[in-house]
C-alpha cells in the first residue's frame, strides 16, 4: 500500500470512526450513570433504546400513526422514561442486596422489551431517516455530512448538558456523592432512591438518542439496536465502567479502532474484534484506559 | 447451658438432616430408574425431545455452577456450548471419528477457551466478566460463519457417527445423554464435599477471610470459569450428537440468556431435578410455543424477573426493615 | 535491609497513611515464638490498621516486616498464609452455606495434596485426605469446646460459638503464627473464659500468637506481653506489671477503664 494512498484512506477513516464513536460514546454514558450510581449493569440498555427506535419509527411512518418526527420523538421520550422508571421499581427491592441478581433481572427486562417490539413491529427491517437537510461538503480529505454535523451538534449538546447538571445542580451533586460512597449518602440524608431514578432516566434518554442517531446509518430492526450497544459497552470497558469522561473518550477510541479494523483487517469479524478489546483493556487496563490521565473523577 | 442445649439441638438436626437425605436421595434413585425405563413405554419425538432436554440440563448446570461456586453471571455460555458441538462435528467430519474421541476433546477445548476468557479479568468484580460475556455472544455467530471452511457457514454440519453400533439412534442419544448427566451429577455432589469446592464457597461469601487461608481471589475466579466452560462444552458435544447436527440457528445471542435463564429458573441449583427442570424449561417452552414465538422472549423476560426477585424475597424480609425505616 | 534476623513476627518503623490521614506512624514490635503478646489501645488507635499490615491486607508506606527470618514486605495474605500466618477475622467471616465443621476444613486448604480430578472423581488418596482433614478440624473444634455443633449451619449459631470456631479454623491449620483480631468481641463471660483456657492450652513454645482487643482485663490476664497503640503511635510496651505501671497508659486508658 502506498503512502499517498494510506493518507487518501485514513483521514476520512477517522472521522468517521470519531463521528460513530460519538454515538458509542452517549450510548455507554447512560451505562456508566446506571453503574456509578446503583451498581448494575443495565443490560436492558439496548433493548430500551431499541423499542424508543420502533416507537418513534411507529408513530412518524404511518404503521402505527403518522405524528410529525418531533412529536413521535416525545412521545419515544415519554414511553422510554416510563420504562425506566418501571424497570427501576422492578429492581428497587434488590439493587442495594445484590449486583448479580439486579443484573439478572436487568437481563429479564431486556427479554420482555424484545419480545415486546418483535410482538408489535415484527421482524421486520425498516429505515428510519433523521429529519435534517442533505447537504455535504469536503474539508481536505474529508467528506463532511449534514448527519455528521447533527451527530456533533446533539453530541456536544448532550455532553454539556449532562456536565451541568452533574456539576452545577443540587441532583448533580448528590449522584456525584452517591457514586462515590453510597452509604455515607443515606447517613447524610440524601436520597439514593431519587438519585437512581434520575441516573437511570438519564440512561434511558441517552440510550434512545444513540439509537435514533445510529440508526439512519444501518437501518433498524429487532437485533440491531440491541447489538450496536455493544459498541458502547466496550466503550464503556475501554473507559473504566465508572468514568463519564471515560465513556464519552472511550466511545470515539471504539469508533475509529473498528473503522480501521474493518477496513483494514475485515467487516465481518466486528463483534470478535470487540470481544479482544474487552478482554485485553480488562487485562492490561483493568480501570480503564484513561485511568492516569483523568484519574476517574466525574 | 448452652452447650448441652446445642448437643440435643444436634443429635436432632442430624438426625432430621439424615431422613431428609435419604428421602432425597431415594426420590432421586426413582427418577433416574423411571427416565431409565421410559424408552420401554415412549419413543420417537419424545425420546429425541427429551435426549435435548439432557444435554441442555448439561449446559444450565454448567451456567448454575458458576453462578454457585463463582457468583458470577454469563450470557455468553452459549459460545462455549458451540465449541463442545463443534467440536464433534469438525472432529467427525475431518477425522472421521466419533464422540468417543471428540467428547473429551471437547472437555478439553472448553477449559482452555474458559481459562483464556476468565483470565484477564482474574482480578476485577464479576460485572466485568458479565460485560465481557456479552461480547462472547455476540462475536459467536460471526465466528461460525466467518469460519465457513470449518464449520459450513449457515449450513452447519451433520453428525452422523454413532458411539455404541449396532443400537437404534433413538435409543443412543437417549441413554448416552442421561448417563452423562447422571454422572455429572454425582461429580457435582462429590465436588461440592471437595477442598476445592469448599474453598470456591469460600471465596464467594467472604472473598478477604479466604484470601487470609491460602485461596487468592484469581484462583477462584479462573478455575471456576474454566471448570464451567468445561462442563459447558461437554453439554455443547452432547447437544451436537443428541440432534445429530449443528448449525449457526441453534447459537444466537439469544441462546446464551436462555441458558442463564433455565439456570434462574431451576434455582441455580446442582441437583439432577433442578438441572431437569433448566433443561426442560429452556426446550420444550420453544418446541410448544413454537407458534408463539415472540412471546417465547416475554415468558423468559418474566420468569427471570419473578424468580429473581421471589429467590431475594426472603433476604428482602431481613434487609429492609432494617435499612429504611420506613 | 536492617530487618531482626532471627524467630517470631518482626514489624519495622510501619508507616500507613490513608490519603491525608496517617494512621500509623513509625511502629515497631516484634512478635517471640512461645509467648502470648497482646496489642491494646482505644478505638481508633490504629490496632486493625497494624493488624492488616501484618497479615498483608494492607501495606504500609515505610517500614519492614519478617517472619522467622523471612522477609514479608509485598506479600499479599494468601501469600502470608502459606508462610504460616494465620488470621482471625473481628467480624465473623463465615460462609453461609457452609456446616461450621466446613467452615473449619476451608482453613486446611493449604494442606490439601489432592488435585482436580479427585475433586470431581472419589479417588482412595482423597477419602484418606478428607478423613485426616475432618478429624483435624473436629480436633480444632474439640480444643474450644464447640464440636458439637460441627454440623450446623453458621446462621443456627450462637454469635459466641461462632467466634470461637474462627480461632479453630485458624489453629487448624496448625499454623506458625496466629493473630486474632478481637476474639472476645460479642463474647459473655463465660464464654471470654473459656476462650481464655482454650488459647493458654494451644499456646507452645514455637508458636506466635497475638491478641489484638480493647479490653484491657481480659489482656492483662492472658498476655506476657504488651503493646499499647494510641493515635498511630506505638506508646508503651512490656509485661502486664510495666504497662499497669506505664504513666502513658494509665493517662490514656483511665477514662475508658471508668466506662467499662
Amino acid at each position: 500500500m502506498s503512502v499517498a494512498g494510506f493518507i487518501r484512506d485514513i483521514l476520512p477513516l477517522l472521522w468517521s470512526g470519531i463521528i460513530s464513536g460519538c454515538l458509542y460514546g452517549v450510548g455507554a454514558l447512560g451505562l456508566v450513570m446506571v453503574f456509578k450510581s446503583s451498581r448494575v449493569v443495565n443490560f436492558s440498555h439496548g433493548n430500551l433504546a431499541c423499542l424508543g427506535a420502533f416507537v418513534v419509527y411507529g408513530f412518524s411512518s404511518g404503521s402505527l400513526l403518522s405524528l410529525s418526527w418531533g412529536s413521535a420523538v416525545a412521545l419515544a421520550l415519554g414511553i422510554a422514561c416510563a420504562v425506566a422508571v418501571v424497570s427501576y421499581a422492578l429492581i428497587a427491592p434488590i439493587v442495594f442486596k445484590s449486583d448479580l441478581a439486579s443484573t439478572i433481572a436487568t437481563l429479564g427486562v431486556g427479554l420482555v422489551l424484545q419480545g415486546g417490539v418483535q410482538l408489535v413491529f415484527g421482524a421486520d427491517i425498516v429505515n428510519l431517516d433523521l429529519p435534517v437537510p442533505r447537504f455535504s461538503f469536503s474539508l481536505g480529505a474529508v467528506r463532511v455530512s449534514s448527519y455528521d454535523l447533527a451527530v456533533l451538534a446533539v453530541t456536544i449538546a448532550i455532553v454539556a448538558g449532562l456536565f451541568v447538571i452533574i456539576e452545577r445542580t443540587k441532583l448533580g451533586v448528590a449522584f456525584r456523592a452517591v457514586s462515590t460512597n453510597p452509604f455515607a449518602c443515606e447517613v447524610c440524608g440524601l436520597n439514593l432512591r431519587s438519585v437512581h431514578l434520575f441516573s437511570w432516566l438519564a440512561g434511558a434518554v441517552l440510550g434512545l438518542v444513540a439509537a435514533l442517531l445510529i440508526v439512519p446509518t444501518t437501518f433498524l430492526s429487532s437485533t440491531t439496536v440491541p447489538s450496536f450497544m455493544l459498541q458502547a459497552f466496550t466503550a464503556a470497558v475501554v473507559g473504566g465502567f465508572s468514568s463519564l469522561p471515560g465513556a464519552a473518550v472511550g466511545g470515539i477510541l471504539v469508533g475509529i479502532a473498528m473503522n480501521l479494523f474493518s477496513f483494514y483487517v475485515s467487516p465481518e469479524f466486528m463483534n470478535t474484534f470487540l470481544l479482544g478489546v474487552i478482554l485485553l483493556t480488562l487485562n492490561f487496563f483493568p480501570n480503564g484506559l484513561l485511568e492516569r490521565a483523568i484519574g476517574g473523577r466525574v | 447451658m448452652a452447650v448441652s442445649e446445642l448437643a440435643h439441638g444436634t443429635k436432632a438436626g442430624v438426625s432430621a438432616r439424615n431422613g431428609n437425605v435419604d428421602a432425597a436421595r431415594l426420590s432421586i434413585f426413582a427418577l433416574v430408574a423411571a427416565l431409565a425405563l421410559l424408552p420401554l413405554l415412549a419413543g420417537g419425538f419424545l425420546l429425541y425431545s427429551l435426549s435435548l432436554c439432557f444435554a441442555n440440563a448439561l449446559a444450565v448446570l454448567s451456567v448454575s455452577m458458576l453462578v454457585r461456586y463463582g457468583g458470577e453471571v454469563s450470557i455468553g455460555h452459549s459460545f462455549f456450548v458451540a465449541l463442545g458441538a463443534y467440536a464433534v462435528a469438525i472432529v467427525e467430519h475431518r477425522l472421521g471419528l466419533s464422540i468417543a474421541v471428540s467428547l473429551p476433546l471437547a472437555v478439553l477445548l472448553g477449559a482452555i477457551a474458559g481459562f483464556v476468557f476468565a483470565f484477564p479479568s482474574r482480578r476485577l468484580s464479576g460485572i466485568y466478566l458479565a460485560v465481557a460475556t456479552m461480547a462472547l455472544a455476540l462475536a459467536l455467530p460471526e465466528i461460525l460463519i466467518g469460519f465457513e471452511k470449518f464449520t459450513g457457514g449457515f449450513e452447519g454440519l451433520y453428525i452422523a457417527q454413532d458411539l455404541i453400533p449396532g443400537i437404534s439412534k433413538a435409543l443412543q442419544r437417549y441413554y448416552v445423554a442421561l448417563v452423562l448427566l447422571v454422572v455429572v451429577c454425582l461429580a457435582l455432589s462429590h465436588f461440592r464435599k471437595s477442598a476445592q469446592g469448599l474453598a470456591l464457597l469460600m471465596a464467594q461469601a467472604q472473598p478477604r477471610a479466604a484470601e487470609a487461608m491460602g485461596i487468592t481471589r484469581s484462583w477462584a475466579r479462573v478455575s471456576i470459569f474454566t471448570l464451567s466452560a468445561a462442563l459447558a462444552s461437554l453439554a455443547g458435544a452432547m447437544t451436537g450428537f443428541a440432534s445429530s447436527t449443528v448449525s449457526p440457528n441453534s447459537f444466537t445471542f439469544f441462546s446464551g440468556v436462555f441458558l442463564l435463564v433455565g439456570s434462574v429458573v431451576s434455582l441455580n441449583r446442582l441437583s439432577l431435578p433442578a438441572a431437569l427442570v433448566g433443561g426442560a424449561f429452556i426446550t420444550l417452552v420453544p418446541t410448544y410455543l413454537a407458534k408463539a414465538g415472540d412471546w417465547v422472549p416475554i415468558l423468559y423476560g418474566v420468569a427471570l424477573i419473578v424468580v429473581t426477585l421471589a429467590a431475594n424475597a426472603g433476604d428482602l424480609r431481613r434487609f429492609l426493615p432494617r435499612r429504611r425505616g420506613r | 535491609m536492617m530487618a531482626t534476623i532471627g524467630s517470631g513476627l518482626v514489624a519495622e518503623g510501619i508507616s500507613l497513611g490513608f490519603g491525608g490521614l496517617q494512621v500509623l506512624s513509625d511502629v515497631s514490635l516484634t512478635l517471640k515464638p512461645g509467648v502470648i503478646t497482646g496489642l491494646i489501645g482505644p478505638n481508633g488507635a490504629g490496632k486493625t490498621s497494624l493488624f492488616n499490615c501484618l497479615t498483608g491486607l494492607y501495606h504500609g508506606q515505610r517500614g519492614h516486616s519478617s517472619f522467622a527470618g523471612t522477609p514479608l514486605d509485598g506479600m499479599g495474605p494468601a501469600q502470608r498464609a502459606a508462610c504460616g500466618i494465620t488470621r482471625s477475622f473481628q467480624n465473623l467471616a463465615m460462609c453461609p452455606e457452609l456446616s461450621l465443621l466446613e467452615n473449619v476444613l476451608v482453613g486446611l486448604t493449604l494442606k490439601r495434596r489432592s488435585g482436580w480430578f479427585s475433586a470431581f472423581v472419589p479417588t482412595p488418596a482423597q477419602q484418606a485426605e478428607r478423613e485426616d482433614t475432618e478429624r483435624r478440624a473436629m480436633a480444632a473444634l474439640s480444643e474450644l469446646g464447640i464440636a458439637s455443633a460441627a454440623h450446623h449451619k453458621p446462621s443456627d449459631l450462637p454469635p459466641g460459638t461462632l467466634r470461637l470456631a474462627e480461632i479453630a479454623r485458624a489453629i487448624a491449620s496448625e499454623p506458625r503464627a496466629i493473630l486474632l483480631d478481637e476474639p472476645a468481641a460479642g463474647l459473655n463471660a463465660v464464654e471470654t473464659r473459656d476462650l481464655m483456657r482454650a488459647l493458654k492450652r494451644l499456646m507452645r513454645p514455637d508458636l506466635v500468637l497475638l491478641v489484638v482487643e480493647h479490653d484491657m482485663d481480659l489482656i492483662m490476664e492472658l498476655c506476657e506481653h504488651i503493646y499499647v497503640l494510641n493515635f498511630g503511635r506505638m506508646i508503651a510496651n512490656g509485661t502486664p506489671a510495666e504497662i499497669r505501671a506505664h504513666p502513658d497508659v494509665i493517662r490514656v486508658y483511665l477514662g475508658d477503664d471508668a466506662d467499662d
